[in-house]
């Protein structure tokens, strides 16, 4: 389980039970760094509370103490990690890498050791779309993450600047599978954050965990987020429902399409303790509503949990579940009309990515 | 293209419609309704220059709450449409097309059917029901019994 400061209270977090806590991390969100975006600026950490107006140039004098601060909060909720935190920029700088070993690797890793604190340390990374597609600034990255002796791995965040709901971009995902493979390759664990449907992808490069987000701004990583913009609009998406026997979320005025014209439409989607509810005529779908999320949560841990341990099996079970989707996909097709967010036409793409991957792997 | 096709529906089928009805499945351009006693048939109208199969994915999302939805494309660039007129069939979507010389022909005329939400059908129907808009010459866009 991955904690997100701009949702839960520091007290409240310190507060949970410690259960739930040991197997997980705090994802310490200094994206921004002094962004007091929703509850961030309860936490000791939040650079504005070690200083008002808290600046770039004061991490000069600030970083130690606020690894001190971050770490000192992360021990104290016994997290099975320790976590480096990043810093999120629309165009990274070209001292990018030199100021975060500087500003936060070092003296996280400094004061860990001086604690003798024997816990697993992760560093966030976000890798931005350019990161995958340009072979020089990847190796950048990629020499950057492996070159610090104390890490053990990453907490590592696909930039997702996509406008559709699934990832269908053949390079980016490919890119993205062989990025994960040559972290591990050089032995490092790899923790995906904010993943979609396409974690169930990214699993064939056999990465350590993989997240699984509820709202759609949880399931993709956008800078948004993190933004104070109360005064902007936000349009909310409408009401989905994930089917893992489509690998997609299907937008609920389409279920009630397929409910006119498709007898056995309620089969193309899993059952769940939810989804009796759901199927009610008077279940009123909003995006909000708790059920949609719930059901995905458990339908999704499945999926996840089903996915053979072995790398050449899990292959080969993705294959067959995105060549039966397309099948069930040609039943909907014959009668509704979806539109590309709640349609099959990312499963080809997945499936050449698969492909393109396998032969990665062989060479 | 807009404008015209808006005064060539007013002058011809009256101005019983919502231009660019939002919080519905889709934003269509022209929703044109006709009350006949309780009932209210819908007829929804996506207009596009070209592009017929990004605009009968738009018509399809609008049967959701209309009777009858239709695509009309410009006369210059319908004929790929017309090509396709069984992807219409299939989908029971109207093919029509329109040129700035007022000239309207349906290549297709959708059976009228049932909206596939009740919820957005009411949500419009409780809309329309605020207004006293009148519609005329409606039939000739909708397709009869002896046309099934």
């Amino acid at each position: 389980m991955i904690f997100s400061p701009v949702n839960i209270d520091a007290d409240k977090l310190l507060a949970l039970d410690v259960d739930l806590k040991k197997t997980g991390f705090l994802d310490p969100q200094l994206y921004l760094l002094n962004e007091a975006k929703g509850t961030l600026d309860t936490y000791p950490y939040f650079p504005g509370n070690l200083k008002p107006d808290f600046t770039t140039p004061d991490l000069d004098t600030s970083q130690l103490q606020l690894a001190q601060l971050c770490i000192d909060y992360q021990i104290d909720n016994d997290f099975k990690y320790m976590i480096i935190p990043t810093r999120y920029y629309v165009d990274y700088p070209t001292s990018y890498f030199e100021q975060s070993t500087d500003y936060f690797v070092t003296p996280f890793c400094e004061y860990i050791r001086a604690k003798n604190i024997d816990k697993k340390i992760l560093l966030s990374v976000i890798v931005k779309s350019i990161m995958l597609s340009d072979e020089e600034k990847r190796n950048e990255v990629l020499n950057w993450i492996t070159g610090h002796q104390h890490i053990d791995g990453v907490y590592l965040i696909f930039e997702n600047n996509f406008s559709s709901k699934q990832i269908k971009d053949f390079d980016y995902l490919l890119n993205a599978l062989k990025f994960i493979k040559i972290l591990k390759d050089n032995q490092m664990e790899v923790h995906l954050g904010y993943t979609n449907t396409e974690a169930l992808l990214y699993s064939i490069a056999m990465p350590d965990s993989i997240s699984i987000g509820s709202y759609e701004n949880l399931r993709s990583f956008g800078i948004k987020r993190f933004q104070d913009l109360e005064s902007s609009p936000m349009r909310a998406p409408n009401a989905r429902l994930y089917s893992s026997k489509l690998l997609q979320w299907i937008d609920y005025d389409y279920i009630q399409a397929m409910k006119k014209l498709i007898p056995d439409y309620e089969n193309f989607f899993d059952d769940s303790e939810f989804k009796p509810l759901m199927f009610q005529p008077e279940f009123k779908w909003h995006f909000a509503k708790p059920e949609p999320y719930k059901h995905y949560f458990y339908i999704f841990d499945k999926q996840i949990k089903s996915l053979p341990d072995s790398q050449t099996d899990r292959i080969e079970q993705l294959k067959s579940d995105i060549k039966n989707a397309l099948i069930l996909f040609k039943r909907i097709k014959d009668k509704v009309l979806l539109d590309d967010d709640s349609d099959d036409s990312h499963l080809p793409t997945w499936f050449n990515v698969i492909n393109a991957y396998q032969i990665e792997i062989t060479k | 293209m807009s404008l015209k096709f808006e005064k060539f529906l007013k002058a011809n089928f009256g101005n019983a419609y919502i231009k660019e009805c939002t919080g519905l499945f889709g934003v269509p351009d022209y929703v044109y309704f006709a009350k006949q006693d309780e009932e209210v048939s819908i007829i929804s109208f996506e207009l596009k220059l070209n592009n017929w199969r990004r605009a009968a994915k738009q018509a399809f999302r609008y049967k959701s709450f209309s009777n009858i939805s239709y695509v009309v494309l410009s006369r210059k660039y319908v004929n790929p449409a017309i090509n396709n007129i069984d992807f219409f069939k299939r989908y029971n979507i109207g093919l029509a097309a329109f040129d700035i010389q007022n000239e309207f022909e349906i290549f297709y005329k959708p059976e009228t059917v049932e909206p596939f939400s009740e919820n957005l059908n009411q949500k419009l129907i409780d809309f329309i029901n605020k207004n006293n808009k009148k519609t005329k010459n409606i039939t000739s866009i909708i397709r009869s019994a002896v046309e099934c």
